[in-house]
């Protein structure tokens, strides 16, 4: 019957953008966290931001708005949240990093959570004296591993807009460290 | 410490910092259940604002509220009129109210398909009699009439859930059976307690009228509980001689279990401090009560399934999902119905003496995980010629 058949497409089209966006979850979510992660230097706030990226894009799908590039998409919504949380957030100290639960494989011994907060403490310490801009520009080249084509689906930039801001960045850093 | 120049340290981090696979699962779980519990169309308002609220059996409101939307859809282009839509949001005694019940809710039964799907929606129907029957009792409305009516309409529903839980029970589907009959409970349980709550505020006239239905709910709350209890007593006590690969079943739909109650507390918590400003301050502490014991319930299934006693764990984090829909329930009727307390937290659940068993089907988290892939159709860079790249990169620099 054409009303029946018309109610089942809809379902269909449902079942589809929910299968679309859990496969982007198992896809994607692991570099959405490590994304998040060292643009808020938090464990706990960057699984939060993960959660809220992926419900924000879920929003957005079931308003009927189509997503062609979803992990661009998902990189684009998480790096909104994190200018959100940059507005609020205050620098933290060596200490506070020690005390949270950062993660590292099971057969940890004491000495690797040490070296491994030093470290963390290094890197955040340095990435911390770069504008917010050039922040994210390391992050999504240096820890995301994309190349520019995919920053410049993230960023909307153009491609040679996003080498000139990569190689301004890395100067910049390079100057730091 | 290895002597890393800043890239190499970048690198080390990298590899280091990885998303924790089991809040990571968490988080998944919670999206699922977010999309599935999705508001695909607005409750329908009728000219006077009144205004449903809708008593969850989770997994089934996004179906219901879906399948009604289109439903609607469907009997305006066939009937040419607004008078479908306009019956939505009508109670017992109004002009429009047996359309709604013999027109829409018919178009609901038959664009619902599958066997659990069809039970569940009588429980939501037989919900659904209860909440009309709220409304009317907050409005003063509930005289003789109205009231027999949905007292024979809620028994009908419900005896529909009992043959249906029944038949599934034949078909040796006793999973399905025993997450119906536990959620119907949850629905059961709190409207009882709202129900008497009206009742207590209500004038003597109105009381009198009010006590019947009260009753009746009471009765099938107890029916049902029973029958809950007799599935938790058989999903702890079946198995004892279970194969290596029943019990791996039963351990992963008991780890399941427990996702899906720790999404749902911890949603739950959101959700009541969200909201804090508009719910009573009893329902508040009921709501946090049942949270800090559902809680409790889950470290213990947690500790079940650590000592491979799977069917308790099961059993317990079922008990703390019940908790769980009630608190939400009650706190929806707390900022729908503006109930102002005296809804008591009672003790609902009979704990089970689970022992080892085998689950022969579904639970809550396989139930939405159907058919999930990895598969991406994304581009994605191999690491090492990612890394070929980066370092080329910054030796451009350098």
């Amino acid at each position: 019957m054409k009303f029946t058949s018309i109610a089942t497409w809809h379902i269909l089209k449902m079942n589809s953008m929910k299968q679309k966006l859990i496969d982007a979850f198992d896809a994607h979510s692991d570099a959405i966290y490590r994304h998040c992660y060292f643009r808020v230097f938090k464990k706990t706030r960057a699984e939060e931001l993960v959660q809220e990226t992926y419900m924000k894009t879920w929003d957005y799908m079931k308003k009927g708005n189509k997503i062609d590039n979803v992990r661009a998409f998902l990189y684009k919504v998480a790096n909104n949240l994190i200018i959100d949380e940059s507005r609020k957030r205050k620098e933290e100290s060596l200490d506070d990093l020690l005390e949270q639960n950062i993660f590292i494989e099971p057969s940890y011994r004491e000495d690797k959570i040490f070296e491994h907060n030093i470290l963390l403490a290094e890197v955040k310490e340095k990435m911390k004296k770069l504008p917010e801009e050039d922040q994210k520009m390391i992050t999504l080249r240096y820890f995301d591993d994309l190349d520019p084509k995919d920053i410049s689906e993230i960023t909307g930039d153009n491609k040679n807009n996003v080498s000139v801001k990569l190689n301004r960045a890395i100067h910049k850093l390079r100057q730091i460290i | 410490m290895p002597n890393l120049n800043f890239w190499g340290k970048l690198n080390t981090l990298r590899e280091q910092i990885k998303f924790d696979q089991e809040r990571k699962l968490k988080i998944r779980n919670f999206l699922i259940n977010e999309i599935n519990n999705s508001k695909l169309i607005n409750e329908s308002y009728d000219a006077n604002q009144k205004k449903y609220f809708w008593s969850g059996l989770v997994i089934s409101r996004y179906q219901f509220k879906y399948v009604a939307a289109f439903a609607t859809i469907l009997i305006l282009i066939i009937s040419g009129s607004g008078l479908s839509l306009a019956a939505e949001s009508s109670l017992p005694g109004e002009l429009l109210y047996p359309i709604k019940i013999n027109v829409n809710e018919q178009v609901l039964g038959s664009l619902t398909f599958g066997d659990k799907a069809k039970i569940e929606l009588e429980a939501r129907l037989a919900a659904r009699r209860l909440e009309e029957a709220e409304l009317l009792m907050l409005s003063g409305k509930l005289d003789n009439d109205t009231q027999s009516n949905i007292e024979s309409n809620f028994e009908k529903h419900s005896q529909n859930v009992s043959n249906g839980v029944s038949n599934l029970e034949s078909s040796r589907n006793s999973t399905d059976a025993a997450e119906i009959t536990s959620k119907f409970e949850s629905s059961l349980r709190a409207h009882e307690q709202i129900i008497r709550k009206l009742g207590d505020n209500s004038s003597e006239e109105v009381k009198s009228r009010i006590r019947p239905v009260e009753a009746k709910v009471k009765e099938r709350l107890q029916k049902t509980s029973s029958k809950r209890f007799e599935f938790d007593n058989s999903i702890a006590g079946r198995a004892s001689s279970s194969s290596g690969e029943a019990n791996n079943i039963l351990k992963n739909s008991a780890q399941g279990k427990i996702d899906t109650a720790t999404v749902l507390i911890d949603a739950l918590e959101k959700s009541i401090l969200n909201q804090k400003d508009l719910i009573a301050p009893e329902v508040f502490n009921l709501a946090e009560n049942r949270i800090k014991s559902a809680r409790s319930l889950i470290e213990l299934a947690k500790s079940k399934i650590e000592t491979s006693n799977y069917g308790e764990a099961f059993n317990l984090a079922q008990n703390a999902i019940r908790k769980i829909n009630v608190a939400n329930l009650l706190k929806k009727a707390s900022t729908e119905l503006k109930l102002d307390g005296g809804l008591k937290d009672e003790s609902d659940d009979n704990e089970s003496d689970g022992i080892e068993n085998k689950v022969d089907g579904n639970d809550d988290k396989a139930s939405v995980q159907s058919g999930f892939s990895t598969s991406s159709d994304f581009n994605t860079k191999t690491k090492k010629g990612g890394d070929e790249r980066r370092d080329s990169e910054r030796e451009e620099n350098d």
